[in-house]
């Protein structure tokens, strides 16, 4: 009876040791979108550009290429045409594409080897045009000088805004990427006169300012982006913010935009 | 058949002189089957003032807790539960079933920060109150008892879901807590030469986590992670087994001496509380696999 008690103990140890794991790895089996296509594009008066790429496995950082790509821009239920090729994932709009205000605008992607996605429906904004623009401050102490862009804002209309601003140097641009000022709603100042500040070097040549006008699923997208971002680096939040989409079956969004006359303050001028 | 009906009457008072005064009723009532047998009916009403909001960094829960004031209301629920409590007197046993509900609102959640310069406002529109949310399950416990002997079984079935206006675009989605299969045993056996054996074995589903469902690049914007729906993934089940073994001694003053070995996670299972990205595969973190410890105590 003692040697069978002393065998259960051994045998009840063994088996514990043997099924003792210190680390461990997992196949990545949940559901993952590889075969979804991503979408980004907007247009604007003068402009459309569309890139479509396959969305890359979160592991293997690997996609599909898409292949076949047809991208048809519809204007409400209308097809406009096919979107010109530019390289192997960009295109831009049909040849003799205007868009026509308060018309909806959305695309449809056909393409062999992912499933078929399409866009909402978009519109051109209304363009907001810039009052005038001041520089606030000429310090001779400070190396910058705040520059107010003024515009008066639409009542009782939600409106989106972005800035962009290009500060010229020697015939250089200092700081490139468009909306590169961000941007706002007129949450806080509807129907009022707004002034947006921005910085610029004083010894820059000349800067260029331009006013843009966001759709909602633009201003949406843009802003989910920056809320992504910012999620990543705040402790306290639980939760990634997901990045807004208006593609159906799929990824991305399609927006639009309109602008406003180019400004241009000569700094040089001014010093 | 017994009815019990109560109230509970709350204040809360923050630093800020905010006050808050609610009234909680409760009701139940049990009917009594036979004399071994019994089934009940409640409603309850909760409210909570005090906020523990949850996350989880590198595998560490950490908890943030804030009182309610004019953003953060305080968090209401109302539970109804039918129970079912029987004793088997054949067995020595008593069995305990109960089905549940509870629906809740004012629930929080941290938003981003408005600016992470801003210091003097970091805490100014930091919060989502608008958060509703339910739960439901049954719970079964089995319980056994003899002078040498004692043997608890209990097993939960709950799902629990959340919403808020700010998140997942207003969509429902699981909430942390959904684990929906919860198993407990525990055995205990105390010997003739005043040997307490005991051993434990938990084993859960595992808490739902964020992964991404993919990576979407551009050439005009930055590349960001894509999400198929909040809380898409579950880390794997999570078990374990606790052993111990207590061996007791009356001193000739009456005094108990007691010295214990114990064994956390015998078999040293993996149970990660976070995942990382590692050589194109998920890896588990875990912290804490078997731990082995011993104990004496005195007791006069």
């Amino acid at each position: 009876m003692n040697i069978l008690k002393h065998l259960v103990t051994v045998a009840i140890i063994s088996l514990l040791l043997v099924s003792c794991e210190f680390s461990k790895e997992w196949n990545y089996d949940y559901n993952v979108d590889i075969n979804k296509l991503v979408v980004h594009g907007f247009f604007s008066v003068d402009t459309l550009i569309v890139e479509i790429k396959g969305l890359k496995h979160p592991l293997t950082k690997q996609s599909i290429e898409p292949k076949g790509i047809v991208a048809e821009l519809y204007e409400d239920n209308l097809l406009v045409g096919c979107l010109q090729k530019l390289n192997d994932s960009t295109f831009t709009e049909p040849i003799g594409f205007l868009p026509v205000p308060h018309k909806g605008y959305w695309l449809k992607v056909k393409c062999d080897n992912f499933p078929e996605v399409s866009t909402m429906k978009e519109k051109l904004p209304d363009m907001t045009q810039i009052n005038n623009i001041t520089i606030d401050t000429l310090n001779e102490n400070q190396s910058k000088l705040i520059i107010s862009v003024n515009f008066n804002d639409v009542k009782g209309v939600t409106n989106f805004y972005s800035l962009t601003v290009y500060e010229y140097f020697k015939g250089e641009v200092l700081v490139k990427g468009f909306f590169n000022q961000g941007i706002t709603s007129d949450n806080t100042f509807d129907g009022n006169t707004q002034n947006w500040q921005v910085e610029a070097y004083k010894w820059s040549d000349s800067v260029e300012l331009y006013l843009h006008q966001l759709s909602p699923y633009f201003y949406r997208f843009l802003k989910s982006i920056d809320d992504f971002d910012n999620s990543a680096s705040d402790p306290f939040v639980a939760r990634p913010a997901q990045v807004f989409t208006n593609v159906v079956n799929g990824y991305g969004f399609f927006g639009a935009f309109s602008t406003s006359q180019k400004k241009v303050v000569y700094i040089k001028n001014k010093r | 058949m017994e009815l019990k009906l109560g109230v509970r009457l709350n204040q809360f008072n923050n630093d800020l002189g905010k006050v808050f005064f609610d009234i909680e009723p409760r009701i139940s009532a049990t009917y009594f089957i036979n004399e071994l047998s019994q089934l009940g009916l409640s409603y309850t009403q909760m409210n909570q003032y005090i906020h523990g909001l949850v996350n989880n960094l590198g595998g560490f829960e950490r908890i943030h807790w804030f009182a309610s004031g004019n953003e953060l209301l305080p968090q209401c629920s109302q539970q109804y539960s039918l129970s079912y409590n029987a004793i088997i007197k054949k067995y020595d046993a008593d069995i305990i079933a109960e089905f549940f509900y509870k629906k809740s609102h004012n629930l929080p959640l941290i938003k981003k920060v408005q600016s992470a310069l801003d210091y003097q406002n970091f805490w100014v529109n930091r919060f989502d109150p608008s958060g509703v949310g339910y739960s439901y399950g049954f719970e079964l416990l089995l319980t056994k008892q003899t002078p040498r002997f004692l043997g608890i079984i209990s097993y939960t079935y709950q799902k629990s879901f959340r919403r808020f206006e700010t998140l997942n675009e207003g969509k429902w989605f699981p909430y942390d807590f959904d684990r929906p299969h919860n198993l407990n045993i525990q055995l205990q056996l105390n010997s003739k030469k005043n040997i307490v054996y005991s051993a434990t074995f938990v084993l859960r589903s595992g808490t739902p986590i964020n992964l991404p469902s993919g990576i979407a690049t551009s050439n005009l914007f930055f590349s960001y992670s894509t999400y198929n729906g909040y809380n898409n993934y579950r880390l794997p089940v999570y078990h374990r087994l606790d052993l111990s073994v207590k061996r007791n001694w009356n001193t000739s003053k009456g005094n108990t001496f007691s010295f214990s070995i114990s064994i956390f996670n015998a078999y040293a299972r993996v149970n990660p509380t976070a995942v990382e990205i590692n050589n194109n595969k998920l890896k588990g973190i875990s912290y804490f696999t078997i731990i082995p410890s011993a104990g004496i105590s005195y007791k006069f």
